[in-house]
């Protein structure tokens, strides 16, 4: 295989002109634009690729093999090629050419009929993209007489659903509405503020990097009424999860000012960065959205075995449970209480909001890994990795509650058992057993051999193709819970595999010390990209018949999109996603490592 | 009197032409593209009806959906076993099959809502569609042994000296007789027959150490009866003819049958040994059938109505779109509201339903599902859209009132067409078949 087909990208665009902050082109959106991208210099994006599409067809792969196969990609491509030679230039030229050196890309909230959107390109070689544009618009039978319109004083033409389309000073302005052609040339024409003169643009865009390849600036403060629409209490959220997930950074957009992001590009991987500053501090109802590592075993979830992906969360439930009344609405409220209700009837009398959450520290973890599946087991469908549910005791927390802690597991498996003896289904074997010392509660199916779909095979004689393939079981048999405490992490796990997994990784990880990154109260979302495809790979018929059926796609259609999906997915390494709160607001940053060889 | 049955004669009056060759596609499968109305004027009703009633495999586009549906129910995913069967539906080249599978479900009405198993109501489903168009005798004895069904009716706790009667009673006052036809104690000894008649994991158990195998007396017949005894006692009586034939007649001819047709129908029925493949071929060829009284008489079901819009505009329907549509213009597949299956008719249409019809019909003419300019330009109608679709969708018979309303529709090219063909698909001609 030839190696670093993602590199040539990485490595060509880190010698792009580095952002100034102070942009040109959006000088001509005005000052009620809500939103701005910005991309530096995009026609230099091309070469890297340019390279890597070559080095796909090359190597045929079979990415490039699908394109060349698809008909509508084709002819788009025969037109491309046409219009490119009738500029007297390769396609790659003419694409430089008509992307430019800068574009900018304003919206701003509409008047009833959705956002107003408009899109600036500076033309760097103005006669050659003038000349594609031609073609294109005599291809496109837009430059007919009856298209063309004038808009402050410039002549425009008009596209399909109210888009204008504009050339002026070697630029190209394309907008979804006649009102927002007119912003931007007025603001171009002076007759308007710019959105560049704003203290909140200005301040945003400062802290975009040199080196960054495009920015979105959002102006937070026009947006704040949106964030209200359709809320029974403002401020407040419905669903007690998302709300205990999510209310941090819903009061953090309510509270800014406006928020910024940027795009690098680093030898390895693409690097999207986002700061969200604060008006004020966090108050004190919403202090539990943070919580700094307790003392703990220090061990990475990377390390595990079939390792998949991992979600980190600061999060202080405890507190969040006590200030439920401020954070949710009042049906909110009343779920949270139901399920600390139903919860607290579990622990045998425990009260989980006041004696059991206060002895969770943080943060919690939802560690995912593939599963193992023996040759004398049916495979669920579709394959499912495994999961656990990771969270600390605190160190002041009563021995007494371990215990409760898997009487209180063991009463959910039950539960869960009765119910599926009501169903008819086959139920759990509930077992007990010691791993590296450490107690573990788990379970495995009662009877593997009657698991099979209740379907009398002879049946289904017309969809019966697949007779001869292995058992298939449906998706709860993905799903083997096991609990375990070890040494401080309390572990609920839906395979004793990942169970065990964990147990010896936290026995063998270090005291973990204050000021240790992972002891910071930060959110982290961390995704191993090739284990995912090996997954996903796993559950190729499942994607596929569920492709067939949303998309109304033949087998064959449906398998070649799959095919593609997964190839592309199979370029990015992984996904690291680390959120810091901040006094006053968030600041976080996703990597995406590309993969240097294949 | 007139025999109601007798063969439809074409006349100048009322000629065989693309009316009546749609009025029988769409009441023997679902709304019909362009080419299917044109190959049925062509080929005339003879042929039209033996192409409805034939046993060839499906088409290939059919088969490789069909293909799905064991996995499906292995993943015991209802709501997506729904959405394969509605577009098994729109690309069924049998549709009459797949239109008599759907009214088996609604008179053998089971619900997944209690025997929560996607894999049984596909094994029912199976068994609907296998015995769609054979001897009623055939489907009666399949359904009496289906898994669905018993765990439907309970039949795991018909047991002997404790008989529960759900299956019993629904067997005659549902499936085969109607009220009025049986009384207590045919229930009570028919319920002892089928003691012990239960399901294990999918496959049909006879225990017989449930079963009741002591004398009865059911419907005035005395033995030692089982369960297949009683179904064929079931069918050897007179009510039996008379409730099957109003069932068919409600569904491909009117609402409302006149009595002389329901007997006319109901001897053909017993005649003939009850084989729905000839009953039908007899009831689409008759006078009856074609008569005007009964040309959109019936209200579309809402798997009509989409199924119908698919078929004949040829738009491209995601699955899950189809089954959360059809569900929400009240008929949830797999689910019907109770053992008497839908109400249907006039049921299917108040203000809400007729709402979501409205929006079903607004995104069936999205430019990303439906291209009026390639259907417009393979059947030469591009001068005429309005009129073409009008055509397609109303039979050519489209109201003064609402002929000017497409007309007076602004704008130009296909957004325009998109817009009349909503208008169309909305207009209260349209939900009548």
């Amino acid at each position: 295989m030839r190696a670093a087909t993602a590199i040539p990208l990485v490595i060509s665009l880190l010698a792009l002109a580095p952002a100034t902050g102070q942009s040109r082109v959006a000088d001509w959106l005005p000052d009620r634009c809500a939103g701005v991208i910005q991309v530096y210099e995009p026609g230099r994006l091309l070469a890297p690729i340019r390279t890597w599409i070559e080095q796909q067809v090359e190597d045929q792969t079979m990415l490039a093999r699908q394109i060349e196969a698809n008909q509508e990609l084709t002819q788009a491509r025969i037109v491309a090629l046409g219009l490119a030679a009738s500029a007297g230039v390769d396609i790659w030229e003419a694409l430089a050419a008509l992307l430019g050196d800068e574009i900018a890309l304003g919206i701003a909230p509409g008047s009833g009929k959705g956002p107003a959107v408009g899109l600036i390109v500076r033309w760097e070689n103005k006669a050659l993209a003038e000349r594609l544009l031609d073609a294109i618009l005599a291809l496109a039978q837009v430059s007919r007489t009856e298209r063309t319109t004038t808009i402050a004083d410039q002549q425009c033409y008009r596209l399909e659903n109210d888009g204008h389309l504009c050339r002026v000073d070697g630029h190209l302005v394309i907008a979804n509405s006649r009102e927002a052609m007119l912003a931007i040339l007025e603001t171009r024409a002076g007759q308007r503020t710019p959105i560049t003169r704003g203290e909140r643009f200005r301040a945003g865009l400062q802290q975009v990097p040199g080196d960054a390849v495009a920015s979105l600036y959002t102006d937070l403060v026009r947006l704040r009424p949106l964030l209200d629409r359709g809320r029974d209490e403002p401020g407040k959220l419905r669903e007690a999860f998302p709300a205990f997930l999510f209310g941090g950074w819903d009061w953090a957009l309510r509270h800014s000012p406006g928020g910024v992001a940027w795009a690098r590009l680093t030898d390895d991987a693409l690097v999207l960065e986002a700061h969200l500053p604060g008006e004020t501090p966090r108050p004190a109802t919403h202090v539990g959205f943070t919580q700094p590592g307790s003392p703990q075993r220090v061990w990475q979830a990377r390390d595990l075995p079939r390792y998949l992906a991992e979600l980190r969360i600061a999060r202080d439930w405890s507190a969040l449970f006590r200030e439920r009344e401020a954070l949710l609405t009042l049906s909110g409220v009343s779920d949270a209480n139901n399920f600390a209700t139903t919860v607290s009837n579990l622990f045998g009398g425990l009260d989980f909001v006041n004696e059991v959450l206060p002895h969770i520290g943080g943060p919690t973890r939802l560690v995912i890994a593939d599963q193992l599946w023996p040759a004398d087991q049916p495979i669920p469908v579709p394959r499912l990795p495994a999961f656990a549910l990771v969270a600390p005791l605190k160190p002041d927390a009563p021995q007494s509650l371990r215990a409760r802690l898997f009487s209180a597991g063991q009463m959910a498996l039950s539960l869960i058992n009765f119910d599926a003896a009501q169903k008819g289904e086959v139920a759990y074997l509930l077992d007990i057993d010691r791993h590296a010392d450490t107690r573990m509660v788990f379970t495995t199916f009662a009877d593997y051999s009657e698991a099979g779909m209740q379907m009398d095979p002879v049946a289904d004689t017309t969809g019966g193709g697949d007779d001869d393939a292995p058992a298939e079981v449906s998706i709860r048999y993905n799903f083997r819970p096991a609990v375990t405490i070890v040494e401080d992490q309390v572990v609920i796990a839906t395979s004793d595999t990942l169970a065990r997994d964990i147990i010896d990784r936290v026995r063998a990880a270090p005291q973990g010390r204050p000021g240790d990154p992972d002891t910071r109260a930060d959110d982290v979302l961390d995704l191993d990209g090739q284990a995912l495809v090996r997954i996903l790979r796993a559950n190729h018929r499942e994607l596929v018949i569920n492709r067939m059926l949303e998309e109304d796609q033949s087998r064959a259609d449906a398998t070649r999109d799959i095919d593609i999906i997964l190839e592309l997915l199979d370029q990015v390494a992984g996904l690291n996603l680390r959120v810091r709160a901040l006094a006053d607001g968030y600041r976080g940053t996703l990597s995406l490592p590309l993969r240097s060889a294949r | 009197m007139p025999d109601p049955l007798r063969p439809f004669e074409p006349t100048a009056t009322h000629p065989w032409d693309r009316r009546a060759a749609a009025h029988l596609l769409r009441r023997a499968g679902f709304a019909p593209d362009e080419s299917s109305i044109r190959r049925a004027v062509e080929e005339g009703v003879d042929a039209t009806i033996e192409r409805l009633l034939s046993d060839e495999p499906d088409c290939a586009a059919h088969r490789e959906l069909d293909d799905l549906g064991k996995a499906l129910a292995v993943r015991n995913d209802i709501d997506r076993l729904r959405g394969w069967w509605l577009l098994r539906m729109c690309r069924t080249e049998r549709p009459l099959r797949a239109r008599m599978a759907l009214l088996w479900h609604d008179h053998f009405a089971t619900s997944n809502t209690k025997v929560a198993s996607a894999a049984l109501m596909l094994q029912q489903l199976r068994t609907l569609e296998r015995h769609a168009l054979a001897p009623f005798e055939q489907m009666l004895l399949a359904v009496a042994r289906d898994p669905a069904m018993i765990v439907w009716l309970d039949g795991n706790l018909n047991i002997k000296g404790r008989p529960n009667e759900n299956f019993a009673r629904e067997l005659f006052e549902l499936f085969s007789l109607g009220e009025g036809n049986y009384t207590e104690d045919d229930i009570r000894e028919a319920a002892r027959a089928f003691t012990g008649w239960h399901q294990r994991r999918g496959r049909h158990r006879f225990v017989p150490g449930n079963h009741d195998d002591g004398g009865k007396t059911v419907l005035g017949t005395t033995g030692r009866l089982n369960g297949d005894d009683v179904v064929r006692i079931a069918l050897r009586q007179p009510a039996c003819g008379r409730f099957l034939a109003d069932r068919l007649l409600r569904e491909f001819v009117t609402p409302a049958p006149d009595p002389e047709l329901r007997t006319a129908l109901a001897a053909t029925l017993r005649r003939g040994d009850y084989d729905l493949a000839a009953t039908l071929r007899v009831l689409l060829r008759s006078a009856a059938f074609h008569d005007p009284r009964h040309y959109r008489a019936r209200i579309k079901s809402p798997v009509e109505f989409a199924v119908g819009i698919v078929r004949s505009l040829g738009v491209r329907a995601a699955a899950d779109e189809l089954s959360s549509a059809t569900s929400q213009m009240g008929q949830r597949l797999f689910e019907p509201p109770s053992v008497e299956g839908w109400k249907g008719h006039r049921a299917w249409l108040n203000s809400a339903t007729m709402l979501v019809r409205m929006n079903a019909a607004t995104t069936a003419v999205e430019p990303q599902r439906f291209d009026p300019d390639a259907l417009l330009a393979e059947h030469a109608a591009s001068e005429d859209p309005a009129g073409f679709f009008g055509n397609l969708l109303l039979d050519g018979v489209v109201p003064a009132a609402l002929r000017a309303e497409l007309d007076g529709i602004g704008g130009a090219g296909a957004d325009r067409t998109r817009r009349q063909v909503r208008l169309l698909l909305t207009a209260p001609e349209y939900q009548l078949c």
